[in-house]
């Protein structure tokens, strides 16, 4: 369904991602794992045509990403970072442009709004700008947005950032959900247990390269844990006394 | 029209096509040239012919150029994408060979813009209506908004008929058929009737015409206007009237079928989707229209509208004598401080958006449609800088009608020309605007100044012109006024696709500075 070859990003001199190649099925749920700053959402942005690349090529079923077709973003849901929202919107509005966006009709974006806040426990219904949000109610609304128009395949930054335990299970629980109904799903996360429970595939980035690209279940086995595995090739610093304490 | 964007676009029109051979593509284009040209002359000189009551010397002929334009629509679609809209790709295979794409580009030349051109031919021929009658002139408009009304019910109405491509071009092209089919054995009947009867009953010249209903309507409405019979002029409104009625009621029942019968396709909210609201760029311009009047620095500047009746008000007190200067200088005022209200929000079209600019990136909405949204929201944002702005003069200079629409225009032209460089100065150089902060800055950068240019450079040339049409007469201020609303909306028209080529490339550096809070 995804298929990268040397896919490469530049700022200036910088490389955050380079020479990037692997290839997913309809069905991954695939594990984006890696340090702050390892190029997990540069890799997030140039498959959702929010960047062009520097070098290489990127085509979900066969569409050049980087052309940014509107077939490839009607397929898609992208769960964006939290200051990606139009953020002087209240949520209701926010979602009703999204879903008028994809062209669903009144009613049923209506229903799909009441049903997924009924899944979320939210409302957005208040009142209240989504600049005055939470934290964790934001990356709510952008999982309902990216949800609402049932897409096929879903990018999903950070998605468990700022939520309580409750939402974390409910959101685990309708990721499973959408994973079992046959969605494809990429997801970039810090919380290796919870990539550990979800996913059936790692992508491991250090410095903008690909370390590792296992299925699961092989690489669990093979190295007991995601986070001894994580630590194996990422590595980890000496914590070094700091001189005022 | 800036002749380096045509030409950028006539080359993003031929990227998307078969190539014809390069001689081939001159001559369409020079014909494109010349027969652009012969209707904006032939709508003047109708106009004008009209206006001095020799109406037989046939304004019905631009009827007939007009009525040309939707039947040539399916070959626009043949050629690109979202450039038709009655259907997508529907006469190619009748009419144009896979390579020969003359007689194609030639009339994809005449009805890509296929409404701007209706209307850019409707207000050339009140122009020349107003220049002989100026009675007329708002005759010659309705006519041709008529035009366009019927054209965009009938985009509605077909697609929503005729859901499958080949099935709609098929059914088109019969109906197109029996139509001339009738016209042409009507006409044949006109022409004969005197040579059978031996002399001409009154219906044969009706018959004679039948094909060019609006040309004839307006012909006809014209003389029983110009000859006072005001009772007749109703009447012959009735007819496009209901027409139009008739078709705006289909096409709202067609649309409506189509929304109720579930959810929208899943191809989205393309181009093609039949009803205006339903539109991405309709839902941009709502967004941006609110985030405009509920953000303070937005409502702060509506109230800069105040300031024009203080701009105007101090010339006043200096007569200078019969040639009305002090009701240019009332335009002066207005026109300056419209600008003065427009330059942040036309200069920084997607600042309001900040980091929610990724929102849009990851919608499936085109580019062209995001800026055409964010224009038409500006636009309305400026709908309302304006009419408060009229109001205000009006009340207190007690303009007369003619000079108030005068002015009115004079807006409308300043809009739509800062609106075309404030679009490429919306890329190049945006910033995060707040909608908690007021916007006031008071130090000077290059940036400022550029965006001053954008929102200046327009009122040194179209004042002037406002100036000399006023001493000249409301009628020929008017006439300018039009003409300068015409330029600017071709003008703007080509930005907008030198802004959406620039886009691809600014994306990120747009996306980047956005995302800085101001």
């Amino acid at each position: 369904m995804i298929e990268v070859q040397g896919l490469g990003k530049c700022f200036g001199e910088r490389w955050p991602l380079r020479e990037v190649s692997f290839s997913l099925q309809t069905g991954d749920f695939v594990g984006l794992l890696g340090r702050n700053g390892a190029g997990k959402t540069t890799l997030l942005r140039l498959l959702t045509g929010q960047l062009q690349p520097s070098e290489g090529r990127a085509s979900i079923e066969g569409l050049d990403v980087s052309a940014r077709p509107l077939a490839l973003r009607r397929l898609a849901g992208v769960m964006p970072e939290e200051d990606a929202l139009l953020d002087d919107l209240t949520g209701i509005q926010y979602l009703h442009f999204a879903g008028q966006m994809h062209g669903l009709h009144r009613t049923e974006l209506g229903d799909r709004i009441r049903e997924l806040q009924d899944c979320l426990e939210v409302n957005f219904h208040e009142p209240k700008a989504i600049r005055d949000y939470s934290y964790g109610m934001k990356k709510k609304l952008a999982f309902a947005s990216a949800l609402l128009h049932g897409p096929r395949l879903l990018f999903l930054d950070e998605p468990f950032e700022g939520l309580d335990p409750a939402a974390t299970q409910t959101l685990m629980e309708v990721l499973r959900r959408l994973h079992a109904g046959g969605c494809t799903l990429v997801m970039a996360s810090h919380s290796l247990g919870l990539a550990e429970r979800l996913c059936t595939r790692f992508l491991l980035i250090e410095e903008g390269r690909i370390l590792v690209d296992e299925p699961s279940t092989g690489l669990i086995k093979a190295e007991g844990d995601l986070e001894a595995l994580f630590l194996r090739h990422v590595g980890t610093r000496k914590a070094e006394a700091l001189s005022w304490m | 029209m800036d002749v380096m964007a045509l030409s950028a676009l006539w080359q993003a029109r031929q990227a998307k096509v078969p190539q014809a051979p390069k001689q081939r593509r001159v001559w369409s284009f020079l014909l494109f040239w010349i027969m652009g040209v012969d209707l904006a002359i032939l709508a003047l000189w109708a106009g004008w012919t009209c206006g001095h009551q020799v109406v037989s010397t046939d304004p019905r002929l631009l009827g007939m150029r007009l009525w040309r334009v939707p039947l040539s629509l399916g070959l626009a679609g043949a050629l690109w994408e979202g450039g038709c809209v009655v259907s997508p790709r529907p006469f190619r295979p009748f009419f144009v060979r896979a390579r020969t794409l003359l007689l194609a580009e030639l009339m994809v030349g005449l009805t890509t813009p296929v409404k701007r051109a209706l209307l850019g031919l409707g207000l050339l021929f009140a122009l020349g209506l107003g220049v002989r009658h100026p009675i007329l002139a708002p005759w010659g408009l309705l006519v041709a908004a008529l035009a366009i009304l019927w054209i965009a019910c009938l985009e509605r109405i077909l697609p929503a008929l005729f859901p499958s491509g080949l099935l709609r071009q098929r059914v088109l092209l019969l109906l197109l058929l029996a139509v001339a089919g009738v016209l042409a054995g009507l006409r044949a009947t006109g022409l004969a009737a005197p040579h059978l009867s031996g002399q001409r009953p009154a219906w044969a010249a009706q018959m004679e015409w039948a094909g060019t209903l609006p040309g004839q309507h307006l012909a006809q409405g014209a003389s029983e206007l110009l000859a006072g019979h005001r009772e007749a002029f109703g009447r012959q409104l009735e007819v496009p009237l209901g027409a139009t009625l008739l078709l705006l009621v289909l096409a709202a029942w067609m649309v409506h079928r189509e929304l109720e019968s579930g959810p929208a396709p899943s191809s989205g909210l393309g181009g093609g989707h039949p009803w205006v609201f339903c539109r991405p760029w309709f839902g941009v311009a709502r967004l941006h229209l609110h985030h405009l009047l509920a953000s303070r620095a937005g409502q702060l500047r509506l109230f800069m509208a105040f300031m024009s009746i203080l701009a105007a008000k101090e010339p006043e007190l200096i007569s200078m004598g019969r040639l009305e200067a002090p009701r240019a200088w009332v335009a002066f005022s207005a026109a300056f401080v419209f600008g003065a209200i427009l330059m942040v929000p036309l200069c920084n079209l997607l600042g309001m958006e900040r980091g929610g600019i990724r929102t849009h990136w990851n919608l499936p909405m085109e580019d062209r449609d995001l800026l055409r949204g964010m224009l038409v929201g500006a636009g309305a944002y400026a709908f309302l800088a304006g009419s408060l702005i009229l109001l205000l003069l009006g009340a207190v200079h007690s303009l007369r009608p003619a000079e108030l629409l005068g002015i009115g225009l004079l807006l409308v032209a300043i809009f739509l020309w800062c609106a075309g460089s404030g679009l490429s100065h919306s890329l190049r150089s945006a910033w995060g605007m707040s909608q908690e902060s007021y916007g006031i800055q008071v130090e000077l950068t290059d940036e400022k100044l550029a965006r001053l240019g954008v929102v200046i450079t327009p009122l040194l040339w179209m004042l002037p012109v406002f100036a000399v049409s006023v001493i000249l007469g409301p009628w020929s201020l008017l006439s300018c006024m039009a003409c300068l609303v015409l330029i600017s909306a071709l003008r703007i028209s080509s930005r907008l696709d030198t802004a959406c080529a620039a886009l691809v490339c600014e994306r990120e550096t747009l996306t980047l500075a956005l995302a800085r809070a101001s």
